[in-house]
Formats: C-alpha cells, structure tokens, sequence
C-alpha cells in the first residue's frame, strides 16, 4: 500500500483544483433525479452534502430522506416569539453581623428576593416556528438567554441557548363530529389554569412535559353542548446517578426518570360555560444503586397521581370566572421525577411539593388538596355595554386569584392538616394610547420548619407602549417586600425588601 | 453602517454603534423568504429544518441488591456496629432511555432504535454564492431530564458555498467554513441503514471544491478538501460533562482529503477517496507528543439499476499511526479521531513491548446496501410510488482489526440486516427489521441480534412525514455490556434491556 505522505497532500490539493480547469463541456450536469425510489438515479456527488442530518432514514425507509426529491407540498412557515431584557436591583439590608468597616447599602444584581415577583432580571428569547400544511405541521421553539461574561460575569452553560418543545401535529379530517389531531414529539401540557389566557396569576395547577404523545378530540354533542378530551403519554429520561449537579447543570433529582399518562375530558355549554376534568399519572423508576432520595430514605418506585375538575364562566362584558381545585395523592414521592413540572408552583420532581406540603418527615407519602380561582374582568367595556368596546380608549383591567392548599395526610406530624395560601392582584390602568399605570400585589403564606412563611410585595410601576393593545412595553417597577423571618431567615445575607425593575419586551 | 433595527438617516448624530449592529458585517436584511437560493438570482432567505422525535422506554427485570437500610440503628442490637441491610430492587424495571448497547461511537450501533435529532438551516444567498446556518440539538429541554449542554449543539455549521459553474464552464462548487464530509453513503440520499459514513467522516473548518466534467454518457466528479479543527481542548482543561469529557492530550488537527468519482448514465457510479488527518503539535500536556496520523484509503460503488434497485458496495482501508494524539477532524465508523478510534478497535492496553498502546494499527473495512421496490420491480416506469408496495432492504459492515495490542490484534466485527416494508394503504404501513451483530467474531457472548417491528402512519404515498410506533426484542450474548453512568462506561452492572418500545415521529421539509 501507497502511504501518501502528508507534506504532498497539499500538492495533491492544488493539483486536482488545477486539473479540474481543463475540463469544460456544454452539458454541464446530469439531469436532476426526478424521485428517491430505489433504483432512480441519484446525483454524480461522492459524499453527502453538508446540509444533510446525521441520522438514517425514516423508520422502514419509505419516507424520502432529507434532500431527496419529494413532491412539492404548499407548506406555509410562521415565525413568532418573544423578546425580552429586564434588570432588577435590589436595594440590600445592613447585614448581621456586618464586616468590619462596613458602611452603606449593598445594590444586589440581580436582586436578592422570594416569592412572586412582577418582574425577573434576564434577557432573551423565544423563538417560536412552524412550519408544514393544515395536515401535518412542526412546531419548534428555541430559547436563548443573554448568557456572556460580559453581561453576566461568567457563563452558565445550564442557560442555553436550546431546543426546547419540538413536536409534530397532525390534524386529519373529521370523522362526521369527531375531530382528531395528534401531537408526537418533545412537548408540554397544560391544564386546569384558572385563569382565560395565558399562565394566569398562579399558573396551571398540572404541567406536564416529556417525550412522547398527545391525542386531542373534540365534538358537538348538540348544538349548544360540545365534548373534548385528551389522552397522553410523556415519559421523562432519567439523570445518571452519578451526575455532578448544582454546577454546570441545574439542579435535579438523579437516577430517576418518570412516566406520565394522562386523561382529560369535557363539557363546554354555549361557550359560556365548561366543566373538565383531569387526571394524571407520574409514576416514577428509581434506579439509584448506590444513594438514597433526598429524604435519605431508600429508592423505590413512587407515584403522584393527580386529580382535578374545573369549572369556568365566561361571561362578556364581566369577564371571566375560572375555578379549579383537587387532589394531588403522594406516593413515595421522592423518587418521582419531573413530569409533573408545575403544581403548586415548580415541582422539580415531587421535591418542591414535599419539602413545602408535606414535610421531609413524610417519606414522600401524603395527600394535598388545592383550590385555585381567579376573576379577570375590564371595566370599559361593562360601562360600554351593551356596546362594543372598541379597545381603543382608556380602560382598566383588574385580575384577582387566590389559591389555597390543605396537607389532608402526612406522616410529618408537622404538617398534618397544614394551610397554605397564595393571594394576588393585578391592575393596569391604560389611561393613553401609550402609557398605563400598572399595580400588582401578591401574598404566599404556607407552614415550614421555622414558623410560618410569608412573603408579600406590593409594587406599583408605568409602562409604555406603542398602542392600546400593542404587544410592547417598557416598563418601570417598585416592589416593596416583606418577609417572615421563616422566609428570610439569614440576617448575615438579608433579602432585599426594595426592588427597583427596568425592562422592556415585545412579542410577535 | 446602518443599523439592522433603527433607520440610519433619523438625522441625530450617533456617538457610539446601536446596540443592534453586529460585531461583524452582514447584509442587509430586505430580502424575500423561502426561496432556494439556488433558483434565485437575487438574495433570498431559505429555511428547511429536520425533525426526528422518538419516545423509547427500555423493560427488562430489575436485579435485586443488598442495601444499607438508612432508618435502621447504627449498631445492632447484639452490638455490633455491622450496618442493616435489606434487599431492595426485583420485579420488572422500566427504563428511559432505554439501556442498549447502541452507543453511536461504538461499532455495535445499528440506528435501528432512533435518537432525538433536530436541525434548523438558514440559507441566505443567490445562485452564485450562499451562506448556511445550521442550528441543532440531539435533545430538547422541555421534554430532557436536565440540560445537556453537550447536546444542545446551537449552532453547529456554518459555511459559505460558492456556484462557479457560469464562470468556469464546468461544475464548481466551493464550500468554506465548519461543515461536515461524509464518504461511503450506503444509502441513495443518506448514510444508510446504519447512520454510518463506511469510509470517513470530516469534521472541520476550511474548504471543499467540488468540480466534474461530462463526456458522452460519463460524469467525473472530482473533489478535494482541507481543513482543521476549530480549536483544541487547552492544556490544563479538566474533562467534565459539559466539555464532553474532552481529551487535552490530543493535538491539533489537519485533516485533508480528495476524491475521483465517475458515474455512467445515471445508473452507476465508482468512487475513489483517500482522507488523511495528523498532527503536529506540541501544545499539550508535557509539551510533547509524536506526530499522529490516521489515513484512509477507500472505493466504493453506486449501481441505480431501475427496476432492479439501488446497490451499494464499499471498501475502506484505514490505517493508523500514534493515533492517540489525533483529534475528532475524522471520524472513522462514527468513532471520533483516534482516542475513540482506540477506544473502540484498536485498544488503550499496552503493546505487545509492554508500553501504553499510542493507537497503531488498521482496519479494513466493507459495507453493502441493497434496497429494492417490489412494485417496480413487478410494474417498472409505471409504478410512481402511489399505490401499494414492498421494500426489502439488506445491509451490513465489517471490519477486521489489526493493532499492536495483542488481544484487539485480528478481531474482526460485522454487522448485517435486513428489513421489510409494506406499505398497504396512502397512511399506513408495517416494516420488520432484524439485525445481528457480532463484536468479536465467533464469539456468541458478543454478539446479538434485535428484531423490531413497526406500524408506520403518514399522510401520503410519498409524504415526507412518518409516525412509527416499534417494538424491539433485543437477544444478547452475556457479555454485551451497555454504556451507561457518568462520565459513560461500559460494565457488567448493566445489561441490555430486552424490550424496547419506541414511538417516533419525523418529518423534514
């Protein structure tokens, strides 16, 4: 065998780049292969192109590979996302015991605070895409985080940027009412919010995320009376036990991974009025062999099973009534990982939901109930009614949740029949086209170890934007804090208890 | 130059760049979307994106062990100081990800079980000169158990290509920046089967020129490329999981190659490569390593035989020399550079004079591919592939080792399969694939076979969608180990799972 020796190899380079310069025909290429069924031509090339991913073909090999000819389809494409940059400071307390030759007040970026916020420090975005026909589309968001040394003092690879959800959607035609659409993918769901849009106040009291399925249906029962269900399975890889956390990557419970299915179903009246019900399992593999769960209890299998109906009215011109409320059942839970990501607040696996509900002494074992509301209601347009309001003059929108939770079993004594609430206010005055008045004020108070735990802002703040229902703002927040001592408990690094917030954002 | 978000002639006098001006020049951004760039003469915006989303869960019967028994008393009541300890574990386990020995690096990989992959490109450009971005990731972190930054690729190519053909008069094509080369394609429009360039890959940043020259009823393609890797592991980095646990021993890479490909009438095409990769570098811990060298010699054959199918066959010869010392700028069997290259085939033993082995040794390699419609077979040109059909596949790699280490010295690995695919109706379709592989030779404790089989759903004959729903039954020797713990390694604590299910869906426009 020939060994080419490497200080030619750059003679061989130019010598093939030189000869290729004698070469010269009329036709220039071969026709363009016209389909990729085995046996049509394929292009003269004598490597895949850079463009191609590094993954084999479709399952079977029916489906054409990236890059091979396919019929044209009128796919359609649709960006959006959201852009962001928000920076709190947070006027910081005389800690004690204070250094020697400590004086002043210590700025905190960002600041240093608990609890629900009006705004967090951050910049970023979310990328949002679409692409495909109205039978099958993707869907795929991508999340980056200003995430430099220069903005941020060191670089947190845990920050991004990343693919987060990707999924596939397929909406076939209705069979006669049966409508159908199925979701495949890495994805996450959300339900029994109380709140009309969006994430409300305090969010959804189930999210699940995973790999995996969803299957949504709907149909007219009578005219008046319409169905809908849903039906999933999420599974969850699980994290090597032997993972270092807290550094690079976030914090997260390891060795275990979860298994979600869940059921969803129903009623909606007129449009007006609807009734559901949901039911989810998180069952979750503990495979730890050599640690124990973070309540040093040994490994076994655990389960979250959770239980919730929902109830909301819809009401034009007084707004909207959303109601929702049931029963989260603990099993071994501290080897449940995190496909149940939001409950009562983050999860973080069953962690979160132990350590503030059902204490470190329950073995992971007890039962939560919740109830959640919340009214969201404009006062424009019930002093326009029965007009329309047009959305282009003042008008003061008004939010108000609470949500309150009941530890109905648990072996921590501690905790048994505890309480806990959730309170919020949100008010936005839009008095011109361009500015608006906004007050928020939100108040968690729940048992822990060191007494009760409370925190509760109020914060008042201006916003601008570019139009009476733009989707931009800058705005300028005041968050004034108070805190237990269970919840601010180190005097030697004190929570800031003043919070002055500049950000801006813009969605599209 | 103007800014990219505010107008540039607002009439106040600017004292610093705006905050939206890039730290380098780019065009400006009034250009139409979705258009090939190869169609236009104008500046276009083009986007294609690949998807390849799978669940899989692993079953298989959970073993039990003897535990420490952290609520029992530190002593015993006889006073002993002897921990208590009960059995815990038994029953069936359900993984995610499933446990199979299917590393990609590894030769046992047969790509049979799909691994998430998603991939987004920009195309900016003309039909003369055109810039692509890809951004990818092998994970998606709402679905994730955490953040693997290693995974989350962001963006992983960039290059510049350049249409010559009007200038020159003949084909050329130049690319140059960081993009991959894939030699030995088993497959007609992919790597085949097993995901798995037969001959070489390149990873690096630098330049291709890809030239051709008709005559008659023959096409001769010519192609060379240069180019190094971007960077290297700096002395003194410590291997960790977000650096993919890098190797700062390694040198810094060149890696060069060229190519000689002439296919005739569109049915048939022989391919002639040579890749070498070496290093020379003293940036290492120490200061000083040898020169390193990985070359591959390789030809491989493309028959496009109508109704008779797509045959592949190919030959790689690679050897090499001080390997260790050779970074990932090539990719041999999906094994990067020479530390993986050792790591896989030739050893990190010691030689046969007792020093630590330096990666010496070759392999020879082969691969084939046969894929055949039945329906054309059966209607020729008249089958369009919007009607019912049969596609049978049939593929397989070998290679034999040889390495100065004694026992990786003549181990010879192959892998083969086959698979079968009916598709009944416009929507629906069920396959069957069976592979074995054998990791050393007649060894029956190293090897094993996995059956699958899929229903496949898609919304057309044709689509460029699939949803599958598989199960795969894995038959393995008792001394097929899995990768598994952190940072991975391969051991008999884990044993393959025997179940696996998997429900994927992939789509690519």
């Amino acid at each position: 065998m020939v060994r080419l020796q490497c200080r030619y190899a750059f003679l061989v380079h130019i010598a093939l780049f030189l000869a290729a310069g004698a070469a010269r025909a009329e036709e220039l290429v071969p026709a363009a292969p016209t389909d990729s069924m085995p046996g049509s031509s394929v292009p003269p090339g004598l490597g895949l192109a850079p463009e191609s991913p590094p993954v084999p073909p479709a399952p079977g090999g029916r489906a054409p590979s990236f890059g091979a000819p396919a019929p044209p389809s009128a796919s359609s494409f649709r960006l959006g996302g959201k852009l962001w940059g928000t920076e709190a400071v947070g006027i910081g307390r005389t800690p004690c015991p204070a250094a020697e030759d400590y004086s002043g007040t210590a700025l905190h970026l960002p600041a240093l605070m608990t609890s629900k916020s009006p705004v967090w420090s951050g910049a970023g975005a979310n990328i949002n895409i679409q692409y495909g026909t109205s039978l099958v589309r993707a869907y795929a968001s991508y999340y980056v985080n200003v995430n430099s040394k220069e903005y941020q003092g060191s670089t947190i690879p845990g920050r991004g940027p990343s693919f987060g959800g990707v999924y596939l959607l397929v909406s076939p035609p209705s069979i006669g009412k049966l409508g159908l659409q199925f979701k495949v993918g890495g994805l996450y769901e959300i339900f029994a919010g109380p709140g009309q849009w969006g994430w409300g106040i305090f969010g959804p009291l189930l999210a699940l995320r995973g790999y995996g399925e969803t299957v949504y249906g709907e149909m007219d029962l009578t005219g008046d009376l319409h169905l809908s269900f849903v039906q999933g399975l999420l599974v969850v890889p699980g994290v090597d036990e032997d993972l270092p956390r807290g550094d690079y990557y976030a914090w997260i419970e390891r060795g275990v991974s979860s298994f979600v299915n869940h059921a969803h179903a129903g009623l909606t009246y007129k449009g007006r009025y609807s009734l559901k019900l949901h039911y989810a399992s998180d069952y979750g593999i503990d495979e730890r062999t050599h640690s124990n769960t973070f309540l040093n209890t040994l490994p076994g299998d655990g389960r979250l099973d959770t239980y919730l109906a929902e109830l909301r009215w819809v009401g034009p011109p007084y707004g909207q009534l959303g109601l929702s409320g049931g029963l989260y059942n603990f099993h071994n839970s501290a080897s449940v990982g995190d496909g149940v990501w939001w409950a009562i607040d983050w999860t973080q696996g069953a962690r979160e939901m132990i350590n503030k509900f059902l204490g470190s002494a329950s073995n992971g074992t007890g039962k939560v109930a919740v109830v959640s509301a919340e009214y969201d209601f404009s006062v424009a347009p019930i002093l326009w009614a029965p007009r329309s309001f047009p959305n282009q003059s003042p008008d003061l929108q008004v939010r108000i949740a609470a949500l309150l939770s009941y530890t109905v079993a648990t072996q921590d004594t501690y905790f048994k029949n505890s309480v806990g609430y959730y309170l919020g206010l949100e008010t936005e005055y839009r008095m011109s086209k361009y500015f608006s008045l906004n007050f928020k004020s939100y108040g968690e108070s729940r048992d822990s170890y060191a007494g009760r735990w409370a925190a509760y802002s109020i914060n008042p703040g201006i916003a601008f934007h570019s139009d009476w229902w733009s989707m931009d703002r800058i705005e300028i927040y005041y968050s004034r804090r108070f805190y237990s001592s269970a919840a601010d408990p180190n005097s030697a690094q004190p929570l800031d208890h003043n919070v002055i917030a500049l950000g801006g954002y813009t969605t599209f | 130059m103007p800014s990219l978000v505010m107008a540039a002639d607002d009439g106040l006098p600017k004292l610093g760049l705006s905050p939206g001006e890039p730290q380098v020049r780019s065009a400006t951004p009034s250009i139409p979307f979705g258009v090939s760039p190869a169609e236009s003469k104008e500046f276009v915006l083009d986007f294609h994106g690949y998807l390849l989303l799978p669940a899989t869960i692993g079953v298989h019967d959970r073993p039990v062990t003897m535990r420490v028994d952290p609520s029992a008393p530190a002593t015993q009541p006889d006073g002993s100081a002897t921990p208590a300890t009960i059995p815990t574990g038994g029953g069936t386990v359900i993984h995610a990800p499933a446990l199979l020995p299917q590393d990609l690096r590894s030769f046992a990989y047969t790509a049979v079980v799909p691994t998430p992959w998603v991939q987004m490109n920009f195309v900016y450009g003309n039909s003369t000169v055109s810039g692509t971005v890809i951004m990818a990731a092998s994970t998606l972190s709402d679905a994730a158990g955490y953040y693997d930054p290693v995974k989350q690729l962001g963006v992983n190519d960039a290059f510049l290509t350049v249409n010559a053909t009007k200038f020159f008069g003949f084909p050329f094509q130049l690319h140059v920046g960081a993009y991959t080369g894939r030699y030995g394609a088993m497959g007609a429009y992919d790597a085949g089967r097993y995901a798995t360039p037969l001959i070489a890959r390149t990873n690096s940043i630098g330049e291709t020129v890809i030239t051709g020259y008709k005559f008659g009823q023959f096409f001769l393609v010519l192609e060379e490329g240069l180019g190094g890797q971007l960077g290297r592991p700096p002395v003194g980095l410590v291997p960790a999981g977000w650096n993919d646990f890098a190797d700062a021993s390694v040198g810094a890479t060149l890696v060069g190659h060229a190519h000689l490909g002439l296919s005739y009438a569109g049915v048939g095409r022989l391919g002639l490569h040579y890749l070498g990769a070496w290093t020379k570098d003293d940036q290492v811990p120490g200061g000083q390593i040898p020169n390193g060298r990985i070359q591959v010699f390789g030809a491989d054959l493309n028959v496009t035989a109508g109704r008779a199918g797509h045959l592949y066959f190919g030959f790689a010869r690679t050897e090499a020399r001080n390997a260790a010392t050779v970074s990932g700028a090539i990719e041999i069997l999906n094994a990067r550079g020479g530390p993986e290259l050792m790591a896989q085939y030739l050893g990190t033993g010691t030689n046969r004079n007792g020093l630590p082995s330096a990666g010496n040794g070759s392999l020879t390699t082969f691969g084939a591919q046969y894929d055949l419609s039945v329906s054309r077979l059966v209607f020729g040109s008249l089958y369009t592939g919007t009607s019912p059909d049969i596609l049978l596949s049939l593929f397989g790699i070998g290679t034999a080792v040889k390495s100065d280490e004694a026992d990786r010295d003549g181990v010879f690995k192959v892998k083969v399969g086959g698979e079968a695919t009916y598709l009944m109706m416009s929507w629906l379709g069920v396959s069957e694939r069976v592979d074995h592989v054998r990791l050393q030779g007649s060894d029956s404790k190293n090897a094993f076979s996995i059956f699958s089989s899929r229903v496949l759903f898609h919304t057309g004959w044709k689509s460029r969608d699939e949803f599958a729903l598989q199960y795969s039954y894995f038959q393995a020797g008792s001394d097929v180990y899995v990768q598994t713990g952190f940072p991975p390694g391969t051991g008999p604590n884990a044993n393959p799972d025997r179940h696996v299910i998997t429900l994927s869906g992939t789509f690519w426009w």
